[in-house]
């Protein structure tokens, strides 16, 4: 390929000249003046364009580095965290079971069942006693009043002591709410592998600072801590000090065995009284100490106080009444006297009964089969009232409210202070007449019901009916009574 | 007129026993699950059944049902007694043909009440 001709100053002022000489030549001069001007324009721009582009590449490449340094950041921290639940999972799953929080908390909710269950049942065997003494009470011929007052008291603590059924209930809801847990921190355990990872207490958890707070266990399950019998073993055991034998008593005091709560855990070998009197630093008597000697070592209480205070001392010291009090039976008027003013069956009425509603008034009185929750007077009649219309202030269940009975039924039967004997079959369907109830006798909020799942058994307590799982007040028994008319 | 007390917790029996023996009614059997309960309604005239719901394996809503779906028993009035107080859990009762429904907890007027409107005395 040729190279292109050079060109000499001179020969292209000529040649600039030849063309300025005609209008064309200078046209064609000033057009490709401006089409080289707009050439190096372009390429200026386009310069700046990448000048610009590589600005920006630069400035975004500084903006990932700070990117990247935060992410670091944000990963270490996420790291610490992960590490600390992992701690934390760690402390939950100690390596001895006995220390496992989970089990212990599970546990100790078994044993609060079982022991309120003990309790009510020694509660309603109590009751049961009282209910036969007042049936004998009235066989015998009492007042029909008081024996009716007994009752009554005796049926509040009947429906009383249901609480431990919903106690149950709710605690197996928690016991299994914790087993639940349980299964989801091992399933965390499982994944992220504990092994090895440090459990000790973190910033932050709490620590019993108390001096004495590795002691402090709270009460023991049965067979974890120790009887009576271990402990009066311990206090029975021989000390070092030497045994003395102590001359043969002349009248051999006669000390009553102690009741042991759990005879079988008692020591095989009985401290003599010697033995007992030397663990506590008392010499040893010389001749055989009586009882009220022993009861002097051990700070007893004195047997014949040097001065006696008679029940009327001790009565003022608390402001109590008169001591005679107590040993007389209450009088039939007064008891009547009481039981009007603080609502008291119609059998014991005066003679210008006061209404229910009055007496309610009177005393603001709770509702009385409606512990959870505040109700109005209607609430009592609708509850009370055999047909018991759906109102506004109940609660707006009542999905499908039922018909209103065809027949108002009556009023339940007034309350009779002594039942007469029931109809053999005079209706076979009909109930014998029923002693009297507590009508007034303000039936006290009844805790209830049925502590379902055995404590021994959680799991199978979770495996009941799901409508079963929730004993959730959504309705009051007025509700419930409206939907049934 | 015997009644049939259907309630795993027998505590729970006990005190419905007490509680009906001091409002008149002394003829009073237990029972402390559906199953058991079915039998004992099969073997003897009952006057009326005072159950739980929340039991094994059988429920106080299965023993419901079976009752009414027997045409030996249907005519057996029924009283559910229960801590289950959601609205699904009285509307599913009603739907299967119990008489009335107590909730837990509840008192000796309110169980006289409710006995006395089911047996229309």
């Amino acid at each position: 390929m040729d190279k292109p001709a050079s060109l000499s100053d001179d020969e292209y002022e000529s040649i600039e000249e030849a063309i300025t000489r005609t209008a064309k030549g200078r046209a064609f001069l000033r057009r490709y003046a401006r089409r080289m001007q707009g050439a190096a324009t372009e390429e200026v721009r386009g310069m700046v364009d990448q000048i610009q582009h590589m600005l920006r590449q630069q400035r975004e490449l500084s903006q990932s580095v700070g990117h990247i340094d935060m992410l670091r950041r944000e990963l270490l921290e996420m790291a610490g965290s992960i590490e600390q639940a992992r701690r934390e999972v760690a402390a939950l799953q100690p390596p001895d079971s006995d220390s496992n929080k989970f089990l212990s908390a599970t546990n100790e909710l078994d044993a609060i069942v079982s022991s309120t269950e003990r309790a009510s049942l020694d509660i309603l065997n109590s009751a049961e006693r009282l209910m036969d003494l007042g049936n004998r009470l009235r066989a015998s011929g009492a007042d029909p009043i008081l024996c009716t007052d007994i009752e009554n008291e005796v049926m509040s603590i009947f429906t009383a002591c249901s609480f431990q059924d919903l106690t149950g209930q709710r605690t197996s809801k928690v016991i299994n709410a914790l087993r639940y847990i349980e299964q989801r921190i091992n399933a965390m355990i499982a994944i992220w592998g504990i092994e090895g990872v440090d459990a000790s207490p973190m910033i932050g958890d709490f620590v019993d600072r108390r001096p004495d707070a590795h002691l402090l266990h709270g009460p023991q399950a049965d067979g974890k801590g120790v009887s009576q019998g271990d402990v009066d073993a311990m206090f029975d055991t021989p000390p070092a000090a030497p045994k003395v034998q102590p001359p043969a008593p002349e009248p051999p005091p006669v000390v009553a065995p102690p009741a042991s709560l759990e005879p079988e855990a008692a020591p095989a070998h009985h401290a003599s009284q010697a033995d007992i009197d030397s663990m506590f630093g008392a010499p040893v008597p010389l001749k055989p100490a009586s009882q009220s000697d022993i009861d002097a070592l051990f700070s007893a209480p004195a047997p014949v106080p040097l001065k006696p205070a008679s029940q009327s001392d001790i009565d003022a010291l608390f402001s109590a009444p008169a001591p005679a009090a107590p040993a007389a039976p209450p009088k039939p008027a007064s008891q009547s006297d009481i039981d009007a003013l603080f609502s008291a069956p119609a059998s014991a009425a005066p003679p210008k009964p006061a209404s229910q509603s009055d007496i309610d008034a009177l005393f603001a009185s709770p509702a009385p089969s409606a512990p959870s929750k505040s109700v109005d007077q209607s609430d009592i009649d609708a509850m009370f009232a055999a047909p018991a219309p759906a109102k506004a202030a109940s609660p707006p269940v009542a999905p499908r409210p039922a018909p209103p009975p065809p027949v108002a039924r009556s009023a339940p039967p007034p309350v009779a202070p002594k039942p007469a004997p029931p109809p053999a079959a005079a209706r076979p369907m009909a109930p014998p007449p029923a002693r009297p109830v507590p009508a007034a006798v303000a039936p006290r909020p009844v805790a209830a019901a049925a502590a379902k799942p055995p404590p021994a058994a959680p799991p199978a307590a979770a495996a009941k009916a799901a409508p079963a799982a929730a004993p959730k007040a959504a309705l009051d028994q007025s509700a419930i009574d409206a939907l049934f008319g | 007129m015997k009644i049939l007390v259907v309630d795993d917790y027998a505590t729970m029996r006990r005190i419905v026993r007490n509680l009906l023996t001091q409002i008149g009614f002394t003829d009073v059997d237990e029972a402390g699950d559906g199953v058991s309960a079915l039998q004992k309604l099969r073997e003897a005239k009952y006057g009326l059944v005072i159950s739980d719901w929340n039991m094994e394996p059988m429920t106080g809503l299965q023993l419901l049902k079976e009752i009414r779906a027997d045409n030996k028993l249907n005519a057996t009035p029924f009283i559910m007694v229960t801590a289950e107080s959601k609205t699904e859990n009285v509307v599913a009762a009603k739907e299967a043909g119990v008489n009335n429904y107590i909730v837990k907890p509840f008192n000796a007027d309110t169980l006289k009440q409710k006995i006395q409107a089911v047996l229309g005395t």
